[in-house]
């Protein structure tokens, strides 16, 4: 039975209840659930910091399964750095051992009146006390809360010292790398005086079809580890797509002053990475790609420095985006978030941007503590983090949300720090020579993402009849082509939608890669494991509910189609380089959002026509099911 | 010792090489419990943070196996002809000495208190082909699969055991 338990924190109380099949077969679990729960477990326009906003932890439908990389678990929460919807995915073990642990979701509401862990455990949940764990970083609480509770074999999401400072980009953080990053989770953590979650579990998950499952899983297990780029996953992570996107200009370098970063070469290469730095592959639960790299840094100033990761965008921030070309400097400061719960991409972007206002004269050697800013200074880079974790000098000033770092900055500053229409930070891609990737990440939910609405099939070069077979619609493959590109972010936000409401890694979807997991892979498992008779329209369908259903949290707070704009820097002629000259142009930009806006069923304003909300039978929405 | 009286076929555990996935957890419990659940599952494995090691712990079929005398009911065999450990499990009454008796921590209990051991799935271990490093193996039986499966499991325990 699927279970939701609500642990009220200020009364210490905790409340259990079944999720009916009917909701199940809705908003399946995860990411899609989450939706549910928060928009119906929050008021409009309510503080992301008070004890009113649920932090909720969901693990995805089919997470725990016998079924490939379904291991992962989803945080939802009203986003303390933007105040919008905010939501993060993260992999590890957390997950499957919430659902052994017999619940899908935990709700959790309130302020402890002191430093708090949840032990979650096999159907009981104890509060206990956490003061000895406060200060402590991401990697000592775990290690702490195993001894604590003498048992290494606990599952735990925790934060470090960011989320308890309530710094608004804070994670959630599980084993050393496993985080939920983006939209300061870990600072709803913080508010909560909520330290860590550790879950333990031993109930088995029940399966209608168990020889059906078996042999659904090995077949597909069979087929993506003879894929290419299963092989290519398995050595060298996603960080290959540092050099790809760096080789086809499409990253940011120097916060945004340059798309290619040639000074790297021979020096903060992936291949260098591999030979000098890398020990080890290690993977999430259910996983078989292991696409985790297991690092130590063997000498110079940093040697013994030892973690895991980096994805592909620590390179290109802690590297190309700050002006970096040392992967000693990278890594030693990559790491260091790490262990402050620090979320490394959004800290990545101020970071830039504090150099870059330093270079050009807007930032004095006063405001920055008589350390010099400049390109890929190691001591700016590395003594950063520490000023967040002091509360300190920059730190402090970045710590609290973009708009109010903007106001400690001066006003000038502004133009420089490149966020979405959401407040959030930009990624540091450079989407505007993408068409529907451009229009699938500006018009994510939770602020520009390439986890929701990057449709990396774009600039593959893949031939039109294959890409059209995909998406199921006639699709143009030119990437600077503006026709059939609003269906195509539309499918590739369903197609991400549905794994992370299953528990899905999108490296094993059509997101990654062509030859990978589109809707019918997981279709099979579902009906597997339920003994359901889903169709393909009817998980497209649940996929769409779920994006609507997050675009109504934030059309309750009052968001419209200027929040689907992109940074101004987008419309703006790329300087040099091969790609010089490309931009969005806004005539054709506003024509593709209407398109998309009405293959929706949302107004040209961008809010989901009533007609829309009933098709999807959400139109009364908040129903206070569960 | 056993003698060995023809080819005989065993796992060997490489934990150097485990990325700690656990689907063999899995499809063994899915297997033999027609559930999903990693508390029963035949085999385990162990995770060490700092250490960035992730264990495999199931039963290698040692040539002298410190489970079979420990158990007071003979409910263990070492088989001639396979050369694997056998465990009797209508006869087995699960008391525990041979979960303590053994150095490899392969042989569990479950929540139900029900003590259970890899019997190598009858010749087909499921888990060996899940396991996409090869951490976990299924071939002929080495002069040296003891020492093998000792640097693979046993030389991180002993540097757990002087470092504690």
């Amino acid at each position: 039975m699927r279970q939701i338990a609500y642990v009220d924190l200020t009364n210490r109380k905790v409340t259990v209840k079944p999720i009916p099949e009917d909701l199940q077969r809705m908003y399946l679990g995860g990411r899609g659930m989450g939706a549910y729960l928060l928009y119906n477990h929050s008021a409009k326009g309510i503080d992301p910091l008070s004890p009113e906003n649920p932090l909720i932890f969901s693990a995805g439908f089919l997470t725990g399964h016998f079924a490939n990389a379904m291991g992962r678990c989803h945080v939802t929460g009203k986003s303390p750095d933007t105040g919008k919807y905010g939501d993060s995915n993260f992999g590890g073990a957390v997950g499957p051992e919430l659902m052994y642990a017999g619940f899908q979701h935990v709700v959790i509401t309130g302020k402890a009146a002191k430093p708090t862990y949840l032990l979650i455990d096999n159907g009981q949940i104890q509060f206990r006390d956490a003061s000895k764990l406060w200060g402590l970083d991401t990697y000592e609480t775990q290690l702490r809360t195993w001894e604590d509770l003498q048992d290494p074999d606990v599952k735990i999401a925790c934060i470090g010292q960011a989320g308890e400072k309530l710094v608004r980009f804070a994670c959630i953080r599980h084993q050393m790398k496993r985080s939920a990053g983006r939209t300061g989770q870990g600072a709803i953590m913080g508010s909560k005086n909520l330290k860590a979650v550790a879950v333990r579990g031993s109930q088995g998950l029940t399966v209608k079809h168990p020889e059906k499952l078996m042999e659904i899983t090995k077949k597909q297990y069979e087929y993506v580890r003879r894929t290419k780029i299963f092989e290519i996953t398995k050595r060298w992570s996603n960080l290959f797509a540092w050099v790809v996107n760096n080789e086809r200009e499409g990253i940011v370098v120097r916060n945004h002053s340059a798309n290619f970063f040639p000074e790297g070469y021979g020096h903060i290469d992936v291949d260098i990475f591999l030979d000098k730095y890398s020990d080890k592959m290690l993977a999430c639960q259910q996983c078989a790609m292991h696409c985790q790299h297991r690092f130590t840094i063997k000498e110079g100033p940093f040697k013994g420095i030892t973690g895991e990761g980096p994805e592909w965008i620590a390179p290109v921030l802690f590297g190309a985006f700050a002006g970096n070309t040392e992967w000693d400097v990278a890594l030693a400061c990559f790491e260091k978030t790490n262990r402050y719960g620090i979320d490394s991409l959004t800290y990545g972007v101020y970071q830039g941007w504090l150099m870059d206002l330093y270079e050009r004269g807007l930032l004095s050697k006063e405001a920055t503590g008589g350390i010099p800013f400049n390109w890929g200074n190691p001591e700016a880079m590395f003594k950063l983090p520490d000023m967040i974790n002091e509360g300190k000098g920059l730190g402090k000033v970045i710590s609290d949300g973009s708009e109010e770092a903007i106001k400690r900055l001066g006003p000038e500053t502004a133009e420089f720090l490149i966020r979405c229409g959401r407040g959030l930070t930009n990624e540091p891609v450079n989407d505007r020579i993408l068409r529907a990737t451009c229009l699938g990440d500006q018009t994510s939910n939770r602020g520009n993402d390439h986890l929701r609405g990057r449709c990396n099939l774009e600039f593959m070069g893949l031939p039109a009849d294959v890409l059209s077979k995909i998406i199921g619609r006639p699709t143009n493959p030119d990437p600077y082509a503006w026709d059939t590109k609003a269906f195509f972010a539309i499918w590739q936000q369903h197609l991400n939608t549905m794994s992370d409401a299953l528990g899905l890694c999108k490296f094993w979807t059509q997101w990654f890669a062509p030859d990978l997991f589109g809707f019918e892979q997981p279709l099979e498992v579902i009906n597997a494991v339920t003994g359901w008779d889903m169709t393909k329209e009817e998980l497209w369908q649940a996929s769409e509910r779920i994006w609507n259903m997050e675009k109504m949290f934030n059309v309750r707070d009052g968001e419209d189609r200027r929040n689907d704009t992109p940074p101004k820097i987008f419309f703006e002629p790329i300087k040099e380089g091969a790609r010089k000259g490309l931009c969005l142009e806004p005539d054709k930009w506003n024509a593709l959002l209407d398109e998309y806006y009405d293959l929706r069923g949302w107004s040209r304003n961008g809010i989901p026509k009533p007609e829309t909300l009933r098709r999807l039978k959400m139109d009364k929405e908040p129903t206070h099911l569960l | 010792m056993a003698v060995q009286t023809k080819t005989q076929k065993n796992m060997t555990v490489n934990a150097k090489v485990c990325t700690g996935c656990r689907l063999c957890e899995l499809v063994c419990s899915l297997y033999k419990e027609k559930e999903t659940n990693p508390a029963k599952a035949r085999i385990h494995n162990e995770f060490y943070l700092m250490e960035g090691m992730r264990v495999p712990r199931v039963c290698i079929n040692c040539a002298n196996p410190a489970c079979v005398p420990s158990c007071p009911i003979d409910a263990l065999k070492k088989d001639k002809e396979t050369g694997w450990v056998v465990m009797d499990t209508k006869l087995c009454n699960d008391c525990q000495m041979c979960v303590s008796a053994c150095p490899y921590g392969a042989i569990r209990v479950t929540p139900d208190n029900d003590v259970i051991k890899c019997d190598l799935c009858g010749g087909d271990p499921q888990c060996v082909p899940m396991c996409e490093t090869q951490a976990i193996k299924f071939g002929e039986r080495q002069p040296q699969q003891v020492t093998h499966a000792r640097e693979g499991m046993k030389s991180f325990l002993d540097k757990e055991i002087t470092e504690a």
